[in-house]
């Protein structure tokens, strides 16, 4: 991922060099074309369309000039960041970005003129959500799932971009904060859709902000405010749930950006990126020193109890062998499980069919090889008596 | 009688207690898999299990009037995984149960990922 965000760090450089202040005085007055440019930023490629559209932008008229930038996702947009706070490693100063910034509203001051811009495209795109009651559900759902996401965009991404910037400039630098309003984004889109929804049901007539519907609608995901510039991100080039709603993929992150920008997710919950990506080259100490019981419970059902229970060093307590004389286990991890509070214990079966091992998690009451497996049918030993096994 | 085809069991019983008969021959899908369990035959009734069922991890019952065949198919081509031989089930009513583990972290139960 590091090597990624490197190469798009430097592709966001092109889009910022491209404004420099001669080019910017230059812009052309063309605004209806920006409309197109924004609406075709959100849907394709940011960068490059980005690029064409911030040469046809003309804010000049207005008592500030906001700049747009389009980064391809979150890890982008904090290369950008860090390229124009001077922590990348090309520095450059930019005199136009010298100036106190970080108010809510200059915040919002921007993101109006930023959507001001392309009311026409996202009126298209809202086309979609104004249909049946059952688009506003799926939208609703959909929001209760960017929730999670956002969530977790804030603790891995933004936060520790924003504590890159303070802890490289203790300091106030001419007056700087680095301190973006990360506003309006998909959050927004909870409330939003919920105040239309209202208005279409129950003619509620609620006044809301609309250009934050619009950024949503267009496919914005989230905007960094400053007073004189704004990074655009777009919602996410990929997004994988379970069949229950939840952020979940087995086989790669559940939600990334073009930008390299990639988060996993196991059944709605943030796991490392390792345990999909390299889950051989889990060790011990990668399952001791997750604290999250929910996070710990992954490692287990993402490797399987049997390299789970291997990890962590096993102690036979107990043998036998089935009817067809395969053998049966009763293993128990070597030490207490701190998070599960007690050890944690597996048996340990042959498959009839295919003669694997494999283990299964049985609970602490379990005494014997035989009563874990028949336990894992809802039986006792007693009870537990297939007559056919394959 | 009971029958046992990788993480599913099928067990003999006296009556069966629901009436939700449904058309599904699929009785248990692996998770996240092209694979599962079906049940197949010319005379046989497929009943899904009740709600108030899924603690005991029972999924389904079966009135089996002329034998039956459990089968262990990839679903997209419906032909045999390779593992798990089919299994005879002769006449009579059944309930089907999912393997399950216990999750020491959630201190819970929960149906095997297969």
């Amino acid at each position: 991922m590091q090597g990624q965000s490197g190469l798009y760090a430097i592709k966001g450089q092109a889009v910022i060099t491209a404004l420099t202040e001669n080019e910017w005085n230059a812009l052309s007055k063309d605004k209806r074309s920006c409309v197109e440019y924004f609406f075709q930023a959100c849907e394709t490629d940011c960068v490059d369309v980005a690029a064409a559209l911030l040469k046809q932008y003309d804010a000049l008229s207005s008592t500030y000039t906001p700049r747009i930038l389009f980064a391809d996702g979150p890890e982008s947009a904090k290369n950008m960041l860090a390229y124009l706070f001077g922590l990348g490693t090309e520095t450059k100063n930019y005199k136009h970005l010298d100036v106190p910034f970080g108010s809510l509203q200059a915040a919002r001051n921007i993101a109006d003129e930023l959507f001001m811009c392309h009311v026409g495209a996202a009126n298209r795109q809202k086309q979609r959500f104004n249909g049946s009651f059952s688009d506003s559900v799926r939208v609703s759902l959909r929001n209760m799932v960017l929730y999670d996401l956002n969530r977790s965009i804030s603790a891995q991404v933004v936060q520790p971009m924003l504590k890159s910037i303070e802890n490289a400039q203790k300091e106030p630098l001419n007056g700087f904060r680095f301190r973006p309003s990360i506003y309006p984004s998909w959050l927004d889109a909870d409330w939003t859709h919920f105040y239309q929804l209202c208005d279409r049901i129950l003619g509620t007539q609620i006044s809301i902000e609309g250009y934050v519907t619009d950024f949503i609608d267009a496919g914005g995901f989230m905007v960094y405010a400053y007073d004189l510039f704004a990074i655009a991100v777009p919602r996410p080039d990929a997004l994988y749930l379970d069949d229950r709603g939840r952020l979940h993929s087995e086989d790669g992150p559940a939600v990334r950006w073009d930008d390299g920008t990639a988060i996993y997710f196991w059944n709605g919950v943030e796991i490392p990126p390792k345990l999909i990506e390299h889950p051989n080259r889990v060790t011990r100490d990668d399952i001791i020193a997750e604290k999250n019981a929910e996070v710990r419970r992954c490692y287990l059902e993402v490797l399987g109890s049997e390299q789970f229970g291997n990890l962590l060093g096993l102690q036979l307590l107990d043998q036998s062998t089935d009817r067809y004389g395969n053998d049966l286990k009763l293993y128990r991890t070597a030490e207490r499980d701190k998070i599960a509070g007690d050890f944690i214990y597996f048996g340990a079966v042959v498959c009839p069919s295919t003669f694997r091992s494999y283990f299964l998690c049985v609970p602490p009451h379990i005494k014997t090889a035989r009563e874990a497996v028949s336990w894992t049918f809802g039986k006792t030993p007693e009870d537990y008596k297939p007559d056919i096994e394959t | 009688m009971m029958y046992r085809q990788g993480d599913v069991l099928v067990e003999l019983v006296e009556r069966i207690p629901c009436e939700s008969i449904i058309g599904e021959t699929l009785l248990v899908r692996g998770e996240g898999r092209n694979h599962g369990h079906f049940i197949k035959g010319s005379d046989l009734d497929i009943i899904e299990a009740d709600e108030n069922e899924s603690d005991n991890f029972v999924t389904h019952y079966l009135e089996v009037r002329s034998e039956a065949l459990l089968e262990h198919l990839l679903i997209d081509s419906a032909t045999w995984t390779g593992e798990h031989a089919p299994i005879a089930i002769p006449p009579g009513k059944y309930r089907v149960i999912k393997q399950r583990e216990y999750d020491p972290y959630a201190r819970a139960i929960r149906a095997v990922r297969d």
